[in-house]
């Protein structure tokens, strides 16, 4: 009788996510992760370097007069109007990405399989003990063990059935999560068209630069690399216009140093669009492959493979970002 | 049509190929200086636009981390639920002891 109720459980549990559909919601989700965790990273680091590249520009700019940071008061304030109440719904979402990221993670792979190890020695402990004292329950080693291999299955089964109710009931505002925010990111961590920080467009219009573009409207790394350009030319009248031989040589020494430093915000500027704007198309593409893949176990995604590459690249991506110091 | 902060960007590299055929003069500078400080009040309404939108999918966030908390404390509760018929075999086996 307790056999035939120990198969009736194992039959009734159903099935589980299977190892190629964890491991894919795996991937999305850890690209959630770091997409979120990358942008709250960038878009603070950006508004603290505009405001460096700001204080660079009041330093070399006799006609810079205005160090106030609210906007309307000053001509060009110095955080250009990027203020800490624009930054902190951006990073708040960036940041509920990152942690939405992790629950999915947690919601596919917390692992109890200790407890139900723990739970199914007990019962077999418990069994044993019975066995001994009593003549109607006489199992031997192998049966028991048996049995306890049944219950951990049967538990097993049950909580990876309930994984994969769970990820498919997440799915669909996963999918309009991200559908809603990563191109808003995107709309931050790009860059437009003829935006200064593209290499035709770093040292003023190339011949060979393009002359129209998809529109966008500004986003922070686009004022971030107006910034940057305005510092570059401001010190490039200092190092080469008609009176930079009579110019002070501490002058002459922070305009060197605003150039090479806005030049370096515009690499860096470059390399931050080309990464965050890779990695969050992907994840946008890849969306409503988290409700597929958990649906259907033979779905098959270009998307998902993709992503794990994007995220290697991602990290050797960031290592190129040139220092300050 | 092109948008405005473009076509003021495409002003300020014209200028600055005036500038620099033009040794530096000091009206072409001021010029310069006052398009890109259109420039920098443009590109700051449209990050306060995107802020209010961003405001916006903070509430939808809201309601999606609803959802990932209930599925997590349902899981959670069929950890429970193992440990707790886990409990009741052990309570019975006890009635052989």
């Amino acid at each position: 009788m307790k056999w035939l109720i120990l198969f009736a459980m194992v039959a009734i549990t159903g099935c589980g996510l299977t190892v190629q559909q964890k491991a894919d919601s795996t991937a999305i989700a850890n690209a959630t992760t770091e997409s979120g965790e990358f942008s709250s990273e960038s878009l603070t680091q950006l508004r603290r370097e505009i405001i460096d590249l700001q204080v660079a520009y009041y330093k070399i700019n006799p006609n810079a007069k205005c160090l106030d940071t609210d906007v309307g008061t000053c001509a060009i304030p110095l955080d250009q109007g990027v203020t800490t109440e624009d930054l902190a719904p951006r990073v708040a979402i960036s940041d509920a990405l990152a942690a939405y990221g992790n629950a999915i993670d947690s919601l596919i792979n917390a692992d109890h399989k200790e407890d139900i190890a723990e739970a199914a020695n007990d019962l077999k402990d418990s069994l044993s003990s019975a066995s001994e004292k009593s003549d109607e329950l006489s199992l031997s080693e192998d049966q028991l063990d048996a049995i306890s291999a049944l219950i951990d299955v049967a538990g097993r089964w049950n909580l990876e059935r309930q994984r994969k109710k769970a990820l498919i009931e997440i799915s669909e505002s996963y999918a309009t999560v991200i559908d809603q925010v990563t191109p808003m990111l995107i709309q931050d961590l790009s860059i437009k068209w003829n935006s200064p920080c593209r290499p035709a467009f770093r040292d003023g219009r190339a011949d060979n630069a393009p002359t129209t573009g998809a529109d966008k409207e500004d986003g922070i790394l686009d004022v971030y690399c107006s910034t940057a350009y305005n510092l570059k030319r401001n010190a490039k009248v200092l190092i080469d216009g008609r009176n930079s031989t009579d110019l002070p040589h501490a002058i002459r020494v922070d305009a060197v140093d605003a150039y090479v430093m806005a030049h370096n915000a515009q690499v860096n500027g470059f390399i931050i669009s080309n990464t965050g704007v890779k990695l969050l198309s992907k994840l946008k593409d890849s969306a409503e492959d988290l409700g597929r893949v958990a649906k259907d176990k033979n779905y098959k995604s270009k998307d998902i493979k993709e992503l794990g590459k994007d995220l290697k690249s991602l990290s050797s991506s960031l290592k190129v970002l040139i220092t300050k110091e | 049509m092109p948008q405005l902060t473009d076509q003021l960007q495409s002003f300020i590299y014209d200028l600055d190929k005036l500038i620099d055929r033009g040794s530096y003069d000091s009206e072409l500078l001021a010029l310069r200086r006052r398009i890109f400080e259109l420039l920098s009040k443009k590109q700051a309404i449209e990050i306060k636009k995107a802020t209010t939108r961003y405001h916006e999918a903070i509430e939808c966030l809201s309601e999606a981390k609803e959802s990932v908390t209930r599925c997590l404390g349902s899981l959670s509760s069929t950890a429970e639920m193992i440990d707790k018929v886990t409990k009741v075999v052990n309570a019975v086996q006890k009635l052989f002891d």
